[in-house]
């Protein structure tokens, strides 16, 4: 949602609020406005913020002086300007452009190159008899709509008008919401739909004298408005799920995470290493692929996103490289991971390796007969490979050894979860660095199809990390359809299970409050998949909470279900994934899809690892 | 006023309290373990409630509640083993488990339990102060049950003042960063952080647990504390020796 801060003077309050980085300053040319600028405040704004001037019924010559004498980047029409007037206006910026260059006024030249264009925002004023069909001749002239709610004055009256009129508003130009929003405002804006509803412009509503906004005030709106319901609050909780329920001996371990992952996420320096890493080592961006004739064979455009492409083979080094990168930053010395499949434990012995770390990963002892070549795999990446004995000798006996051994060296060692589990930070941290799937995928469909959002995003969990990934930057898309699917093995009520959605009841397992497999007693229930990285008893609580409030649609496939898929792509796409990969895609032929449905399957691995499973069941 | 209060009351030095499995080593030992450790002059009781992934504690007390597990120990005969000798014991009993076998036997359901069986003090190792506060504090509170928490040497001072405001039961105080049972003896750092710990004159009863397996290290930490816990060394002797010897045990602690 793009935010405007309109009627801006004052340097040190412009400079504030440059810290809150809205999308756009307005500046008002208007001079019988009282937040009238006479003089343009010489004041460093970023380019990522847009420069917007309001004129009322200005004449196109003053608008186009001032626009290129203050390098504006929007152009905001706040009187009874024309659709003629719009159409001239924007020949004359495109021009003004030129005129600065032919100048050799450098700087602004550059400025004006930075920016494709200069944006035109025309405002209307809006009452209950508001006739929309006013808005269409401005459609190909403008790039934005202001609905400001309509006054005695021009410019904005500080009044609010009834925000329901603008269902009959059917035009292709997004618009901002205007008129007297104020911090009271946040739910019902949160609440108000409507698919060309681009952002808000804020002014009165956030002042302490004419001109002069509340900081403050602008920022806790800001920040109540861009959460998003399915991130998690300040106690990491996801509605009823999530939070830290570990005992005292991890606090100062968790504690020191909590306070610290978002500063050294957002930090310059992290975020440069991260996105070299990923591209340069791990081989980012992964291709988007239209899966052809799975597409026709399941009448839909099918995607695959192609995560399998990745070092090391799945998505799970995405959360690896962000990880000890945030462990260097903390000063730690050691690493410890669980491993189920051995996926995770490899991804974190090769960044260990990356990284001179000492790597120490715990895996079941039961999956280390199971998973031989990755345990060899990380012997070889220098990683000492501990087996858990206790238990169930699995996925979640593993991690149980990991939280000890972190009890037992809480100074110098970090504990690298491997999915969207465990207490608060690990399940918000894990889905933020997997977030980079859905961030690409938004920007590779929308190089191909013009469109930036799929019809559903299909993804298997086990934990869910790679479902999070896939799933984050369309959480707040309503209308894209999330499939998470579960493993049922030998069916959901066989008993040999590991679907949690269906079987699982609320409870707290690794430190997080979710819902997990257990008896009526509360001891935790050994799930049962073929696939050794979705056998883990419960869910992530971002998926408890998806599943709980429908936002996703939680669908399983059983053993056999998953091998044919594998089967199936392997011979029709020549892409062979991995085993709890092709539990997301043997949903596909239980789906009736619409014509033209645009689907992305996020491919999350690549079967190597499975090939004798996939070999021995070829045969039977 | 409640037992362990009435004992704190009258006792504040050497309090000894020792931690069992309940189900462990038979599933019907739970009666018979209290009524010799009652006999044999243990100041308080740890019943320990078995559960499948004990992550605070060691490979001890674990396998103890594999077995008790596996022997088809549950809450609900737990319950009723302790009824069946709530008139004849008068040791107060502390119950220890995790927060999961709360939430899904019914968190009003648990603590009717345990006043019908005269438990009036829990230690839930997971359950951290921020959800205590937020989620149980008034429930407990309205059935008259105390909540323990522990320090450890990487608690905070502040934070420490807040468990003391917080808790009317005891602090435990965890002897070392470590799980249950490990270590064996008592390090000069370790005296350090009990003087710490001591120095800051918390108005609560403070108890060492975590590494307490002989006369030595009880002594030790009893200097410098009001009591402690011995846990996995019992655990280690009961699967041993049997629960028909108990009182060498606990002779060779506190004689």
């Amino acid at each position: 949602m793009k935010i405007k801060v309109c009627g801006m003077r004052d340097c040190e309050n412009i400079t504030e609020l440059v810290g809150l980085t809205p999308d756009y300053i307005g500046f008002i040319f208007y001079d019988k406005s009282k937040r009238f600028v006479a003089d343009f405040p010489q004041v460093e704004i970023p380019s990522s913020i847009k420069k917007a001037g309001v004129f009322v019924n200005e004449t196109i010559e003053e608008v186009v002086l001032k626009a290129s004498k203050y390098t504006l980047n929007a152009i905001q029409l706040h009187g009874n300007e024309s659709a003629d007037y719009c159409k001239e206006l924007r020949s004359k910026i495109c021009h003004s452009a030129h005129d600065a260059e032919s100048i050799g006024n450098k700087n602004e030249m550059l400025n004006q190159v930075q920016h494709d264009k200069i944006e035109i925002i025309k405002a209307f004023a809006i009452d209950q008899s508001f006739d929309f069909k006013q808005t269409n001749s401005y459609e190909s002239h403008c790039d934005l709509f202001l609905f400001d709610t309509k006054g005695k004055e021009f410019g904005g009256n500080g009044l609010k008008y009834d925000w329901s009129v603008l269902k009959k508003y059917k035009g292709q130009t997004p618009f901002l919401l205007s008129g007297g929003i104020n911090e009271n405002d946040v739910e019902v804006i949160k609440e108000f739909k409507h698919n060309k509803f681009a952002g808000v412009d804020l002014n009165s509503g956030f002042e302490d004298a004419p001109s002069e906004k509340n900081i403050k005030k602008l920022k806790e709106f800001k920040d109540k408005l861009m959460q998003s319901k399915y991130q998690a609050n300040k106690n990491g909780y996801y509605g009823q799920f999530g939070g830290a329920f570990i005992p005292e001996l991890l606090y100062p371990n968790v504690k020191e995470l909590e306070d610290n992952y978002l500063k050294i996420m957002e930090s310059e320096e992290f975020q440069k290493e991260f996105k070299y890493l990923l591209k340069d080592y791990v081989g980012r961006p992964t291709p988007l692929y239209l899966a052809k004739r799975l597409s026709e064979k399941y009448g839909a455009h099918i995607y695959l996103k192609r995560e399998d492409l990745n070092h090391t083979g799945a998505h799970k080094v995405n959360n690896t490289i962000g990880q000890i990168l945030i462990a260097k930053h903390l000063g730690k010395k050691r690493i410890i991971a669980e491993t189920g499949a051995g996926q995770h434990g490899v991804a974190t012995a090769t960044v260990c390796a990356l990284m001179n770390l000492e790597c120490v990963v715990f895996m079941g002892e039961k999956d280390i007969v199971r998973q031989a070549p990755n345990v060899a795999r990380m012997k070889m990446l220098g990683a000492k490979v501990v087996p858990a004995t206790s238990g169930s000798k699995t996925l979640k006996d593993a991690t149980n050894e990991a939280i000890r051994d972190w009890i037992g060296n809480p100074e110098d060692t970090y504990y690298l979860i491997g999915s969207v589990v465990g207490p608060h930070p690990y399940p918000d941290m894990v889905a933020r660095l997997q977030s980079v799937i859905s961030k690409e995928i938004r920007a590779q469909l929308l190089e191909q199809t013009g469109q930036e959002k799929p019809d559903t995003v299909i993804a298997c969990v086990g934990g869910g990390s790679n479902a999070a990934g896939a799933f984050y930057h369309f959480l707040d898309d309503e209308d894209v359809e999330l499939i998470a699917v579960e493993a049922s093995g030998l069916g959901v009520y066989s008993g040999e299970s590991a679907a949690t959605s269906v079987l699982g009841e609320v409870g707290v397992l690794h430190g997080s409050k979710t819902i997990l497999m257990q008896d009526q007693y509360g001891q935790v229930i050994e799930p049962y998949s073929l696939s050794a990285g979705l056998d883990y008893p419960g869910i992530g609580p971002l998926h408890a909470f998806l599943n709980e409030s429908k936002r996703a649609v939680f669908m399983n496939a059983t053993d056999q279900e998953a091998l044919d898929a594998a089967y199936e792509l392997t011979k029709i796409e020549g892409i062979i994934p991995a085993l709890e990969t092709a539990h997301a895609l043997a949903v596909l032929p239980k789906i009736d899809f619409k014509k033209n449905q645009v689907v992305v399957v996020n491919l999350s691995g690549r079967g190597d690892k499975d090939l004798e499973t996939y070999i021995k069941n070829l045969k039977a | 006023m409640n037992s362990l209060k009435e004992l704190f009351k009258n006792k504040d030095k050497n309090l000894c309290s020792v931690f069992f499995t309940a189900g462990f080593p038979q599933l019907n030992d739970t009666a018979s373990i209290i009524k010799n450790l009652e006999v044999n002059k243990v100041d308080f009781i740890e019943v320990g409630l078995p559960y499948s992934d004990p992550l605070a504690d060691g490979p001890t007390i674990q396998h103890s509640s594999e077995v008790a597990l596996n022997n088809g120990i549950n809450l609900d005969i737990i319950f009723d083993q302790l009824k069946s000798i709530k008139g004849d014991v008068k040791t107060p009993l502390v119950l220890m488990g995790y927060l999961n076998q709360i939430i899904k036997y019914g968190e009003d359901r648990f603590c009717e339990q345990c006043v019908a069986c005269g438990i009036e003090t829990v230690i839930l190792p997971d359950l951290p102060m921020l959800e205590y506060e937020n989620h149980y504090k008034a429930l407990f509170a309205t059935h008259g049950i105390s909540n323990v928490f522990l320090i450890t040497p990487q608690t905070s001072v502040e934070r420490i003042r807040k468990i003391d405001g917080l808790t009317d039961a005891f602090i435990y105080v965890v002897a070392s960063a470590s799980i249950t049972g490990a270590k064996g003896e008592i390090s000069q750092g370790q005296i350090e952080y009990f003087e710490r710990i001591k120095a800051m004159n918390l108005k609560s009863t403070l108890i060492v647990g975590f590494g307490i397996s002989n006369k030595t290290t009880f002594n030790t930490v009893c200097e410098y504390v009001n009591g402690a816990i011995i846990g996995s060394a019992f655990i280690r002797f009961l699967e041993s020796e049997g629960v028909e010897k108990i009182d060498e045990f606990v002779e060779q602690i506190i004689s």
